[in-house]
C-alpha cells in the first residue's frame, strides 16, 4: 500500500463571495448562461489550487453549479416537477423538492456530464495526474425519500426507477465524459424512518449501480449513526463507504469493517456542520483505529457536505485534511 | 392604548409574519452606510422611515394586524446573536439558491445586555393604524440550533439560556404595551429527539408573560410538533401550508389552539388569486373553527419583490373578505384578542 490514508474533498464546497455574485448578475440577465459557465471554471480552478497546496488528492468540482445535491439535475429528468422549498433533514437548508408526476427518465442533453468534463480539463491542468475528480450525485434512496411522489404510488417502485432510469443513464454518460469515480450521497440511508422494505430494494439498487457502471462508488452516508444499518452495508462492501464521524462517536462505525466486510472507508473526519476545529492527532486516532480495524483502504474527509460553513473555515478544514494525510505518511 | 378587555378583531384576522421587502432605497442607504458614505444616526432615520412606508403598504393590503416589517433585520438568528452578548460571527452560509445568512457561533456565555425589539415596537406603535400589532422574537431553540456552538456542553444548555434571554427580552415587550409577540421556532421540529426539552425551552421563554404569544413554525415536519400541541404555552401556531399545497391539514386534527394559517407561499412569486385563498380557508375550516384562524402568508415576505409581497398581501385579504361574507350569514362576524392557550 503506498498510502495510508488520502484527503478527500466531498460534495459541495461553500460558494466563494465571486460565485455569489454571479449567480446574482446570471439572476438579474446581467450575464448570459454562457458566460456564467466560463466564470464558473475560474472558480473550480480557484478550489482546485487551493485543494492541492492543501495535499487533497481526492475531490469534486465545489458543485458551484448546484443548488443542493438535487438541484438541477432533478430539473433534467422527465416525469419531475421541482416544488416548493424543503428542509435538507436537520440544517437549517433548503432544497427544491421533486415531485414525480410521470414515468421517470434522464432528459437527453442533460449537461451534467458536459460539466463534468469542462471541471476535469480544469483538474488535470491544476494537478497533472496523479490525482481523481469525483462527481457528487444523490443516491436512489435519497432521491425516492425526498421525492413527492405522485405516480408510482409505491416507495420500491420508486427508488427502482430513480436508480434504473436516472442514475445508471447519467453515470454512464459520465463514464464517457472521463469520470472514474462516482459519489452517491445517501444519508436516508442512516437517517430512520424509512421503510425496510425500502432500504432493501433501495440497498438492491445500489448494488446493481456500483456492480454494473465502468466507475468506482462510494456511497456516503452522513448526519446518523451507520450502526444500526449496518446489516445493509455488507452487499456495498465493493463500495468506499462513507461516515460521518461526528454522528458515530464512540466507534460503533468499526463495526461495519469487522462485521460487514466493509475494507474501503471514507472517514467524514471534519465536521462540515460546526466551526470548531478537530485536531490532526485526533483524526489520525480514528484513521490508525480503522486500519487496526481491518480497513484496506482508507480515505479521511468531510462529513457531509461542505454548504453548512462559512468558506473561511471550510478552508481551515480542508488543510487540516491534507495536514492528516501528510502526518500519516510521516511527512 | 387598547386594554386587553376591548380589543376585538374581525373574525379571520389577517396579519404577516413579520418580514417585508426593504425598499429599494432603503437597501441602497444600508450600502452607503456599509462604504461608510452615511452615519449611524442616518441609518436609524432611513429605518424608521422604511417602518412607516412598509406599514403603509400593508395596511393598503387591508392587513389587521401589521409588523414593522424587520426593517432593520438582515436575518432572523443574526438580528438576535448580534444583541445578545456570546456571539462571533465568522462568514456567511448558504440556506438554499444563493441567499446566505451570517450564521453565529456561541463562543462564550450567552447574556441578556439591553432591550434589542423594544425601540422597534415602540416606534411601530406610533406609525400604525391599527390597534394591534405584532412584534416578531426568534426562539432560544432556533437561536441554539442555528448557531455554531464552541462553547457549551450542550444545545440544550444553550438553549436554556437563551430561553432567559428571551424571557426578558418578551417581559421588556409587555412593560412598554406590546399585546402580541410572535416567537418564530422554524427550528423546532428539526431534531424530533430532542423536542422534549425544546419545548421546555419555548416554555421557559414565555414564562410569566401575559399578552399574546404566538410561535411561527415552518418548512417543518409538523407531525413532530403535534403530540406537544397540549404542552406549548402560547396561545397560536403560525405555520406554513400554501408551499406544501395544502397538503397535510389532517395534522391540525387535535389541535386545540389558535391557527395561524399560510395561505400564500413566499417562496413563489406568483401571485395567488382570491379564490384559491378562500378555498384554503374552507378546506382548513374542517379541522379548525373560524373562531380560532387567524390568516397569513406561510412566513416572511422580505424575499419577494415589494410589489409582489404587497400584491400577495391584497390578496390574502380579499380571499380573507369572499369568507368572511359567508360567516357573516353564519352570524360570526367577530373575535376577541386572546391571551389564553387554548381555542377550541
Amino acid at each position: 500500500m503506498g498510502y495510508v490514508a488520502r484527503a478527500t474533498l466531498n460534495g459541495s464546497y461553500p460558494r466563494y463571495p465571486g460565485v455569489a455574485r454571479l449567480y446574482s448578475r446570471l439572476a438579474s440577465g446581467k450575464l448570459s448562461e454562457d458566460g456564467f459557465g466560463r466564470e464558473i471554471l475560474k472558480y473550480v480552478r480557484k478550489l482546485f489550487t487551493q485543494l492541492k497546496a492543501s495535499g487533497v488528492e481526492f475531490f469534486t468540482d465545489g458543485m458551484f453549479r448546484w443548488d443542493d445535491i438535487f438541484n438541477p439535475l432533478i430539473r433534467f429528468v422527465r416525469g419531475v416537477e421541482v416544488d416548493g422549498l424543503t428542509r435538507f433533514y436537520d440544517n437549517n437548508f433548503f432544497f427544491r423538492s421533486p415531485v414525480v408526476r410521470g414515468r421517470l427518465g434522464l432528459r437527453e442533453g442533460c449537461p451534467i456530464p458536459t460539466w463534468f468534463r469542462e471541471s476535469l480539463r480544469v483538474a488535470t491542468e491544476v494537478f497533472g495526474d496523479g490525482s481523481t475528480l469525483k462527481q457528487p450525485l444523490p443516491g436512489p434512496i435519497t432521491l425516492a425519500t425526498n421525492s413527492v411522489d405522485e405516480f408510482y404510488r409505491d416507495p420500491a417502485t420508486l427508488v427502482h426507477e430513480w436508480g434504473s432510469e436516472v442514475l445508471e443513464p447519467l453515470i454512464n454518460e459520465l463514464v464517457r465524459a472521463g469520470c472514474r469515480v462516482v459519489e452517491l450521497h445517501e444519508p436516508s440511508l442512516t437517517w430512520g424512518g424509512v421503510k425496510q422494505a425500502v432500504l432493501s430494494s433501495g440497498v438492491k439498487v445500489l448494488v446493481k449501480i456500483i456492480e454494473s457502471v465502468k466507475a468506482d462508488v462510494w456511497v456516503l452516508t452522513y448526519f446518523k449513526p451507520v450502526s444500526r444499518f449496518r446489516r445493509y452495508f455488507s452487499e456495498l462492501s465493493r463500495a468506499v463507504i462513507g461516515v460521518d464521524l461526528a454522528a458515530n462517536r464512540g466507534r460503533g462505525y468499526l463495526r461495519l469493517i469487522k462485521e460487514c466486510g466493509v475494507g474501503r472507508v471514507m472517514l467524514g473526519a471534519v465536521d462540515s456542520r460546526n466551526t470548531l476545529m478537530e485536531g490532526v492527532k485526533e483524526v489520525v486516532r480514528e484513521v490508525r483505529a480503522a486500519l487496526r480495524a481491518g480497513a484496506t483502504e482508507v480515505y479521511v474527509g468531510n462529513n457531509a457536505p461542505m454548504d453548512f460553513i462559512p468558506e473561511v473555515v471550510a478552508s481551515r478544514k480542508v488543510k487540516l485534511l491534507g495536514r492528516v494525510a501528510r502526518y500519516l505518511r510521516g511527512g | 392604548m387598547a386594554s386587553w378587555a376591548e380589543v376585538e378583531l374581525p373574525v379571520l384576522p389577517t396579519t404577516v409574519i413579520g418580514s417585508y421587502p426593504r425598499p429599494k432605497w432603503l437597501r441602497d442607504f444600508i450600502n452607503r452606510f456599509r462604504a461608510g458614505r452615511v452615519s449611524w444616526k442616518q441609518l436609524a432615520e432611513a429605518f424608521d422611515d422604511a417602518v412607516v412606508a412598509v406599514v403603509r403598504d400593508q395596511e393598503v393590503a387591508g392587513v389587521d394586524i401589521p409588523s414593522d416589517g424587520e426593517m432593520r433585520r438582515d436575518e432572523m438568528v443574526e438580528y438576535f446573536a448580534e444583541g445578545i452578548g456570546g456571539f462571533k460571527f465568522y462568514g456567511p452560509v448558504r440556506v438554499w439558491g444563493n441567499n446566505y445568512f451570517r450564521k453565529p457561533a456561541v463562543v462564550s456565555r450567552v447574556e441578556y445586555r439591553e432591550p434589542i425589539v423594544v425601540k422597534e415596537y415602540l416606534h411601530l406603535r406610533g406609525v400604525a393604524r391599527a390597534r394591534v400589532v405584532k412584534v416578531t422574537i426568534t426562539g432560544p431553540y432556533t437561536i441554539a440550533d442555528w448557531s455554531y456552538n464552541e462553547y457549551y456542553s450542550s444545545k440544550e444548555d444553550l438553549a436554556f439560556d437563551l430561553a432567559k434571554v428571551v424571557n426578558s427580552e418578551i417581559k421588556k415587550l409587555e412593560e412598554a404595551g406590546a399585546l402580541y409577540v410572535q416567537v418564530d421556532e422554524p427550528a423546532l421540529t428539526t431534531h424530533p429527539e430532542e423536542m422534549e426539552w425544546a419545548v421546555e425551552a419555548v416554555n421557559r421563554a414565555v414564562e410569566g408573560v401575559n399578552i399574546k404569544v404566538g410561535l411561527h413554525v415552518c418548512y417543518s415536519n409538523y407531525e413532530v410538533l403535534r403530540p406537544y400541541y397540549d404542552r406549548l404555552n402560547v396561545s397560536q401556531l403560525a405555520l406554513e401550508f400554501a408551499n406544501r399545497g395544502f397538503r397535510g391539514l389532517r395534522v391540525l386534527r387535535g389541535l386545540n389552539k389558535e391557527l395561524g394559517f399560510g395561505v400564500v407561499n413566499v417562496h413563489s412569486r406568483r401571485v395567488e388569486t382570491p379564490e384559491e385563498v378562500a378555498r384554503a380557508i374552507g378546506k382548513v375550516m374542517r379541522y379548525v373553527r373560524p373562531e380560532c384562524l387567524y390568516i397569513n402568508p406561510d412566513c416572511g415576505l422580505k424575499l419577494l419583490p415589494r410589489g409582489v409581497a404587497k400584491e400577495k398581501l391584497r390578496v390574502m385579504v380579499e380571499g380573507v373578505k369572499i369568507v368572511r361574507g359567508r360567516l357573516r350569514r353564519r352570524g360570526i362576524e367577530k373575535v376577541v384578542l386572546r391571551r389564553g392557550t387554548t381555542c377550541e
